[in-house]
């Protein structure tokens, strides 16, 4: 299967100068292939966030390579960053990053509105969109009219709608109730299924986690663990995340 | 798109800075409204002294713009700041670094244009105000209509876009340093504390508080007669005023938290109603705005100076006009043979009813004992008034006369040329060149004026019988007249008379010395003008700086009362009622609008108490500076207060207001 997304010896490294070095990424390489719903999980400060906003060219790597549709990101100029998100990446934020001065439709369309593309048939992607994520109701209200959910399905509709060759998701659910949380992960895996949408989701929850098709563990910044679900159900799946969880030693306060 | 989001943006921005925009707004109309008057030929010529009044502007308006610059700048970088997040999610759906940067750009202008707008009817209508306040100073009854010119508004334009253009380039130089990471994690960054050890700081702390103590001990040595007219002085004081400088952002920059690190100390203080909340709220933002507070200090303490110059400019206003013309016209002749005076008598008789003249004589004295102390290498004598003559010039004023025994003899000087005098043992004895000797009675500072002698800057009154073999060095008339003079008298008088006031200087050329003639009515309109000028002037700068700081503390506070609203849930979630809520936030409030005043109204209480050294003499009692002193202060805290009060309102409705 293709890959979308390709890591080889990915390293991160903060504070040179002083002697100090901390290593948030430590030489990680792994794949995500096209349609796949995967995971990383670990304990904070496990270098999940870290791995996260250097795939999505929210911060650059110290050495290694990160290909995203096969192009090499760590050599992508400056100027062309803004193009290369535009055109392969989704993004859904823990706290939503939705702006509150244009109303939930126009946060969706916003990106299609930069491209330039022909009015009507943004309307139409906007429209065809909210209907799958049951936002259609709310389009014409703003961010702060409406609740954590619903603006996190917006955010969710906004990664979407330009049918990006990945979606980045970092801890989706962190500021969600879990009745909210579970509409919002079934609709995730709805539409990694039904749009074959490749996902990758940065989480410390199991919950969450057990949604997806494939988890990978970091600890100290290395990979340590890979599990897949399988077929088998999601019940056993998040049991089985449960169990590496207390081998990796935390995280068991978070079982809902 | 971008530009319905700039638009709605800016809508938004609207709400959180009103009272930037409004402070914009006025500042711009003020540098309008001066500009008109300045512009205005009838203003101009109103009086002589309002011709230098452009100038003056001119240079006045480039250190207001260079104030309005520093506020725009910094609450541009305030907006940015606080909206990174925003700008970096732009980034991450796909726009150019390039666009945003255009988004914020196309904002601010459209904030500042608006502001533009706005200020040119503002400016109008200001500058119609302005021209009633100097109309009502110069003592004229019609009132002036300011028009509109092209060529101000144009002016303002120019200012704007100076500072805009800086502004902007600021920003996106620092825009073009940021990465998407930067911009995403901005309100992430932890607040750099200026000082991390609390050793350092207190070192700082006492340097700063000696500098300072030792800039104003130095300050205070230079203002006294002695040292004021030296031309080092001037070095001297700017010397003096850049260590204080420093002074200002040291202890701007340390007291909050040696403040604080006390309080914390007595658990008394500590645990008293909310003064821990409250300390630790200030002790926050005092750490990371140490460097502004100092900025802030500075602008307060400009400002006190300002308001102070003007009430002290205004309190001279009448002993300027005694001390220079206490009658209503005197002439003075030096060159031989005199003449005749009925003619300068005849002359005024035909434009206003004389109720008394005198003709009075300076007598050489050529063993110039006491010039020795004022100006011997510009006159080798002493001038000398018989007391006869010093008796009618005292009566025509209505002064007691004077008393001298037969050996005693009084010199009159002005109070700024005392201490060359006072106190001097070798002329407690005055030795004529007759062989006569005589005692001093007393040193006369009350009755002094400028033109009561040319020869120096004293006169010596002895009886008159020691003035018969002196030679005559200049001859004096003096006229009271029923009527005012007037200035254009003056212009009327020296062209009539030009021949008595023509001389030809070693080049041969003809000199018009019309300092031979001083008209109380000129000298009135001049100090008229000069008043009217000064004093509108120096409010408009105090104005423009206290507004400027008042908007920053004000923008400072508000955009706190959104970031840590829950601060303010969590105190009313254990139990604090709104009553107490509101009284903290107050004190709170106060507190930030206060801590940068101190330093600043102490700093300036001293420099004007030094300055007064200097002011005294013209001033009508040693403590007037004192009155001026506390009006300053009620100005400024009235303006102040305003800032306050709207900052207040605002925190309590944004922290009221559902999120």
């Amino acid at each position: 299967m293709e890959h979308i997304l390709n890591l080889e010896q990915v390293k991160k490294y903060y504070g040179g100068n002083s002697g100090n070095i901390t290593k948030a990424v430590d030489g990680i390489s792994m794949y995500v292939d096209k349609g796949e719903f995967v995971a990383i999980m670990g304990a904070s400060g496990s270098g999940k966030t870290t791995l996260l906003n250097c795939i999505s060219t929210i911060d650059t790597v110290t050495s290694g390579h990160i290909t995203v549709n096969n192009q090499d990101i760590t050599k992508i100029k400056d100027k062309d960053f803004a193009d290369f998100r535009r055109e392969n990446l989704g993004f859904i934020f823990q706290d939503f990053n939705l702006l509150d001065t244009l109303t939930i439709e126009e946060n969706i369309s916003l990106s299609l509105v930069i491209n330039k593309q022909n009015p009507a048939d943004i309307d139409k992607r906007v429209h065809a969109i909210a209907d799958k994520l049951g936002i259609r109701d709310i389009l014409s209200k703003f961010p702060y009219e409406v609740s954590g959910g619903q603006k996190q399905r917006c955010a969710c509709a906004r990664a979407l709608i330009n049918e990006p060759k990945l979606i980045l998701a970092d801890e989706p659910t962190g500021a969600l109730d879990s009745k909210s949380s579970r509409l919002l992960l079934e609709t995730m895996s709805d539409i990694n299924k039904k749009m074959q949408a490749t996902i990758l989701m940065v989480t410390h929850d199991p919950f969450s986690a057990s949604f997806c098709e494939r988890i990978l563990f970091l600890k100290d910044g290395k990979i340590f663990n890979e599990i897949f679900r399988g077929e088998k159900s999601r019940k056993d799946f998040f049991n089985e995340i449960l169990d590496i969880l207390t081998l990796l030693g935390g995280e068991v306060g978070n079982v809902r | 798109m971008l530009g319905k989001l700039a638009v709605r943006n800016t809508k938004r921005s609207i709400k959180d800075y009103l009272i930037y925009l409004i402070t914009i707004t006025i500042s711009f109309s003020l540098i309008l409204a001066f500009n008109l008057i300045a512009s205005s030929d009838k203003v101009v010529e109103l009086s002589t002294g309002m011709g230098s009044f452009k100038t003056v502007l001119t240079f006045i308006n480039a250190v207001i713009v260079f104030v309005v610059c520093f506020l725009i700048n910094y609450t541009t970088r305030f907006m940015f700041e606080k909206r990174s997040k925003e700008l970096g999610t732009y980034m991450l759906l796909g726009i150019k670094k390039k666009k945003v940067a255009h988004l914020l750009v196309t904002e601010n202008i459209l904030l500042g244009f608006l502001a533009f707008v706005l200020s040119i009817p503002l400016g109008f209508l200001f500058s119609q105000f302005v021209s009633l306040v100097i109309v009502k100073m110069l003592g004229i009854p019609e009132v002036i209509f300011i028009s509109l010119n092209l060529i101000s508004i144009e002016l303002l334009a120019i200012y704007f876009m100076a500072i805009y253009v800086l502004v902007l380039l600021n920003l996106l130089r620092r825009i073009r340093k940021m990465t998407v990471h930067d911009f995403l994690y901005f309100d992430k960054q932890n607040e750099k504390k200026m000082f991390r050890s609390s050793k350092r700081r207190n070192i700082i702390f006492v340097i700063s508080l000696l500098l300072g103590i030792a800039s104003l001990v130095f300050w205070h040595t230079r203002f006294n007669f002695e040292n004021y007219s030296t031309s080092e002085n001037i070095s001297y004081l700017t010397i003096c005023i850049c260590v204080l400088i420093i002074s200002i952002y040291g202890i701007s920059a340390t007291c909050a938290d040696m403040f604080l690190s006390v309080l914390l100390k007595s658990k008394k203080l500590k645990y008293k109603s909310d003064n821990l909340f409250v300390a630790r709220t200030f002790a926050s933002k005092a750490r990371t705005m140490g460097f502004t507070f100092g900025t802030l200090s500075m602008l307060i303490l400009l400002s006190l100076l300002c308001l102070n110059f003007s009430s002290i400019n205004k309190g001279v206003y009448q002993s300027t006009i005694e001390r220079s013309s206490p009658y209503d016209i005197s002439i003075y002749e030096v060159k031989k043979p005199f003449s005749d005076f009925s003619e300068y008598l005849d002359y005024i008789d035909d434009e206003y009813t004389i109720s008394n003249s005198l003709e009075y004589d300076i007598y050489k004295e050529p063993n110039h004992q006491i010039q020795n102390f004022f100006q011997v290498e510009f006159y080798d004598f002493d001038a000398i008034l018989k007391l006869s003559d010093y008796n009618k010039m005292l009566e025509l004023r209505g002064l007691d006369t004077a008393q001298l025994k037969e050996n005693e003899y009084l010199i009159i000087t002005d109070k700024q040329y005392l201490h060359k005098v006072e106190n001097n043992n070798e002329i407690k004895v005055l030795q004529l060149s007759n062989g006569e000797k005589l005692n001093l009675k007393e040193i006369d500072t009350q009755t002094y004026w400028y033109a009561m002698c040319n020869s120096g800057r004293f006169t010596v009154v002895v009886p008159d019988v020691y003035t018969q073999d002196l030679e005559i060095a200049e001859r004096h008339l003096i006229v009271d007249t029923k009527e005012d003079t007037t200035a254009d008298y003056e212009q009327q008088f020296l062209k009539d008379m030009e021949d008595k006031f023509i001389e030809v200087n070693e080049n041969g050329e003809d000199v018009l010395q019309s300092y031979r003639i001083n008209m109380r009515g000129t000298t009135v309109e001049e100090q008229n003008s000069m008043t009217a000028m000064i004093a509108s002037i120096c409010l408009y700068i105090a104005f423009v700086l206290i507004s400027a700081v008042g908007t920053i503390l004000a923008v400072q506070s508000l955009s706190d009362s959104t970031k840590y609203k829950y601060r303010y849930s969590t105190l009313r979630r254990i139990g604090v009622n709104d009553k107490s809520l509101f009284r903290t936030i107050k004190k709170q409030l106060l507190i930030l609008f206060g801590v940068p005043t101190v330093y600043s109204i102490i700093c300036g209480f001293f420099m004007v108490v030094s300055m007064n050294n200097i002011f005294q003499i013209l001033l009508q009692s040693k403590y007037s500076y004192l009155a001026y002193f506390i009006g300053s202060l009620l100005i400024f805290f009235f303006i102040y207060g305003i800032y306050w009060i709207a900052t207040y309102i605002g925190f309590k409705r944004n922290i009221n207001e559902e999120s």
